[in-house]
């Protein structure tokens, strides 16, 4: 059973790339937060006001995070159905070599989180420009690293940061496959890598 | 109401969060109210307060809750907002920064034209705002705009636009000289550094007063001396239209921002006056007001506490705390008076301009119409295309057939250069039609022809008849004379309506090329119409000649029956006729010359007949003959004249029909004095 946190997590992870950054990481901090009367109440409108259309499994995962937090039928139901999602149109590069003060605190951080196994880090072009990406594998409660990594970025400087953390087996989106295979490893947890 | 208070009101609500939420979302949520989006920006305010449980003074939460209603959105923010709690003064500290950053140079290097009327001041907050703040210190850039001279929404977005593209992402407060200062930017201003001062030709001249007042930049020292820079713009303030006329171009946006807001600033400030009085200045918040309000420095709150809706601040008016609660903000439609203004002039310029545009195409095509004018000549119809009118003089001729065969033979007989003239009339109008055949049926081709055909010989003609007429003097021809005064007036003025036009530089080329085939085949095709009556009508000219010098009296009704003809049909035949034998006519000219010699020698083979009593010869003539041929002259004229009677009564029926009037006109004629009776009556 996954909780509606989990399910909203898991969906936000989902539309990384397909909702705008500054509207997604806003999304993700709240979730962090405990917004859930917010994220109820502008999930469903910002996905019909950017006619993002979602899957049958993300359908599910609204329904299972937004629709228990009181969210608008009529509203979860006019979100636009797809049949599939998109590859992306953005391209993605390791990027400098070293780690910047922001890679650091991120390290810091992500170091001490329990359940996180590795953690890459990405450039992504084209949009509206260069972006970092942060990919986080594993870690308990990944809504709550999310919105800690997120809100570490931007007082680094990051107005939209992207923080993407994912389960540490499965098949990740299309997105993350892409941001996954131009990505630099930053740090790799040696339990997970004694585990293995 | 709603309308008008809705953006003002996001606008204040933006105002009352500032240092609540992160700079960014306070930015973006800027842009939406700009752009008319106020509903947006509510939204996404709110959820994130809610996400954040914000703690909020009432007067802000009360605003901000009758914000979330007006504008729809799912969240309740009364529920999930903690309770309020009050706030003395703003716990951010600002400093002014360096004098050289990055900010001031980008804001000096701001066209002036848009900010004007507007003083630029420049803090550096310290201290983080919302949940997830950027880095520090962050700037804060502080603007006091004159109250309805601007759009403050519009002028804090493109303010913050410009600062973001120039790499520097700034918040801008854009704050009204009269309107009470928040917490949060009084500290501000306590710390602002004063980059830039566009303030209209008034301001200029109370800046070296303010001057000393406020020690280098720092604007938070000289509060005191504030004051009094604000109440000398106070009565400046409330005439917008003479700040309008001051800014100039910005006056636009700020008349039509201007519209909505002159009145609410005339009812807020009154209400918002008391307002300060009341309230002595807080000693630790941001009392510090902006230079116009002195005193009213106390935050929003301060307004506030009598209305339920702090962010508002004419909600926080008595009358308007009643209302905001229930009827909040206006649905985000009022946002729209800020757009409204805007659209306003967009439509204005586009249909006007364009409506007045469409006549002047037709206008233009006028001048397709002038090359017709050639047409002229051969009708009344300048309009019509050259193809119409040659099609139209067929369409005379046939209405009167009679009439046009008798032009030309008054043609001829007008000239009395007989074969050519004769030749020349004739080809004439195979020109037309085989110009306008042959060279084409539109209008430009027919306009080409015309004009090529036309002013050559006209020019010419004009000039020929003259002569002719002068020639004929001395044959006796006088009493061609009155019939040939109007034509070369008709002529020329043909002559002057083609040359005007300018048409007649067009045609030589196409003249030359089609004149040899077009008067060869017109000659053939004319020709043979005409071949009959040309021979009568050749003895016609002789007679009037022969008249003139034998029997004036005699050859009156001969002469004067047909020199009418010329005159009341050489007007309409040589006006078709003229234009397609310009080319012919300066040929006709040697042949006029020669014609008197060669008028008389076929002249005294044929037409003594007509003329018995002197054999229409001259004394001189005369006496060259010897008897038996005076004899045998008159014999032939005596024959002659049997056999010519019908014939000379054809032309007699024709030329009367159409030629009393011409031997009225002879009779009045110059020529009607020296002139004679037809030597056939006299005979």
């Amino acid at each position: 059973m996954t909780t509606p946190d989990q399910a909203c997590h898991e969906l936000l992870v989902r539309l990384a790339g397909r909702l705008p950054d500054e509207l997604h990481w806003r999304l993700r901090d709240w979730l962090a937060d405990g917004g859930r009367d917010a994220l109820s109440a502008t999930l469903p409108r910002e996905l019909l006001r950017h006619r993002v259309g979602l899957t049958d499994d993300e359908r599910e995962l609204l329904a299972a995070a937004v629709g228990q937090w009181g969210a608008s039928r009529r509203l979860l139901d006019a979100v636009l159905p797809a049949h599939a999602t998109d590859e992306p149109t953005v391209s993605f590069a390791p990027g400098p070599d070293g780690l910047d003060q922001a890679a650091l605190s991120i390290l810091a951080v992500v170091r001490g989180h329990p359940g996180c196994v590795e953690l890459r880090q990405t450039w992504r072009s084209g949009g509206r420009g260069r972006q970092r990406i942060v990919l986080v594998l594993g870690g308990e409660r990944p809504w709550v690293l999310t919105g800690t990594l997120q809100r570490l970025l931007r007082a680094h400087g990051d107005r939209t940061p992207c923080v993407e953390v994912l389960p540490p087996h499965g098949e990740p989106p299309a997105y993350h496959r892409a941001a996954i295979m131009g990505s630099v490893s930053l740090w790799r947890s040696a339990a997970a890598l004694v585990g293995t | 109401m709603e309308d008008e208070t809705s953006p003002e009101t996001t606008h204040d609500l933006l105002l009352s969060l500032a240092g609540r939420v992160d700079d960014d979302l306070l930015a973006w949520a800027r842009e939406l109210a700009a752009v008319g989006e106020d509903a947006r920006a509510v939204e996404l305010l709110t959820a994130s307060l809610v996400a954040a449980r914000a703690v909020l003074p009432e007067p802000v939460r009360a605003g901000l809750v009758a914000a979330a209603r007006s504008a729809r959105t799912d969240l309740d923010p009364a529920a999930a907002l903690p309770p309020s709690r009050a706030e003395q003064g703003s716990a951010h500290r600002f400093d002014a920064g360096p004098p050289d950053d990055v900010v001031s140079a980008v804001l000096l290097a701001v066209p002036p034209r848009q900010l004007q009327g507007c003083r630029i001041l420049v803090a550096r907050r310290l201290t983080p705002a919302g949940s997830a703040p950027g880095p520090l210190p962050h700037p804060v850039v502080l603007v006091e705009v004159m109250p309805g001279a601007r759009a403050t929404d519009v002028l804090a977005y493109q303010l913050a636009v410009t600062l973001e593209r120039a790499g520097v992402p700034a918040s801008v407060e854009v704050l009204t000289a009269d309107a009470p200062v928040p917490a949060y930017h009084a500290a501000a201003l306590r710390s602002a550094r004063l980059i830039r001062s566009d303030d209209g030709g008034e301001r200029h001249m109370a800046e070296p007063e303010q001057a000393p007042g406020r020690p280098s930049a720092v604007f938070g020292a000289g509060p005191p001396s504030l004051p009094g820079h604000r109440h000398t713009r106070h009565p400046l303030a409330p005439p917008q239209p003479d700040v309008a006329g001051l800014l100039g171009t910005p006056a636009r946006q700020g008349d039509l921002r201007g519209d909505p807001r002159p009145a609410p600033t005339a009812d807020a400030l009154p209400q918002r006056a008391p307002a300060p009085n009341p309230e002595p200045v807080d000693p630790e918040a941001g009392t510090l007001s902006m230079p116009a309000v002195p005193n009213r420095a106390t935050p929003l709150s301060a307004v506030r506490p009598e209305a339920g809706d702090p962010p508002v601040r004419r909600d926080a008016e008595p009358s308007a705390a009643s209302v905001d609660p229930q009827e909040g903000h206006a649905p985000p439609a009022p946002p729209g008076p800020s757009s409204p203004p805007g659209q306003d002039p967009r439509p204005r310029p586009g249909p006007t301009a364009r409506t007045q545009r469409p006549p002047g195409t037709p206008d233009a095509r006028p001048p397709l119409p002038s090359p017709i004018p050639l047409l002229r000549r051969n009708g009344p119809t300048p309009t019509a295309h050259l193809f119409e009118p040659i099609v139209e003089q067929p369409g005379e001729a046939a209405e009167q057939p009679s009439g046009e065969q008798i032009q030309r033979p008054a043609e001829a007989v007008d000239n009395p250069r007989l074969p050519r003239n004769t030749a020349m009339d004739t080809p004439l109008p195979p020109r037309k039609n085989g110009l306008s055949r042959t060279l084409g049926e539109t209008p430009a081709f027919d306009s080409l022809n015309d004009p090529l055909s036309g002013p050559l010989s006209e020019p010419l003609l004009a000039p020929l008849l003259d002569p002719t007429i002068r020639e004929d003097d001395p044959l006796g021809v006088d009493g061609r004379m009155p019939a040939d005064e109007p034509e070369p007036t008709r002529v020329q003025e043909d002559w002057s309506s083609e040359w005007q036009t300018g048409s007649w530089a067009m045609s030589p080329s196409a003249l030359d090329d089609d004149e040899p085939e077009d008067t060869s085949v017109a000659s053939d095709e004319t020709a043979a119409p005409d071949v009959e009556e040309r021979p009568d009508a050749r003895p016609a000219p002789r007679r009037a000649a022969r008249h003139r010098y034998v029997d004036e009296k005699a050859s009156a009704t001969a002469g004067e029956g047909r020199p009418p003809e010329a005159e009341a049909e050489a007007p309409r035949g040589r006006s078709p006729e003229a234009a397609p034998t310009p080319a012919p006519e300066p040929v006709a000219e040697p042949v006029a010359e020669d014609a008197p010699t060669a008028a008389p020698e076929p002249d005294g083979t044929p037409d003594p007949g007509p003329e018995p009593a002197d054999l229409g010869l001259r004394p001189e003539s005369l006496a060259r003959l010897s008897d038996a041929d005076r004899q045998l002259l008159a014999r032939l004229q005596a024959e002659l004249l049997d056999g010519r009677k019908p014939r000379v009564s054809r032309r007699a029926g024709i030329a009367n029909g159409s030629g009393t009037n011409g031997s009225n006109g002879n009779g009045s004629g110059i020529n009607g004095n020296p002139r004679a009776d037809p030597p056939d009556l006299a005979g």
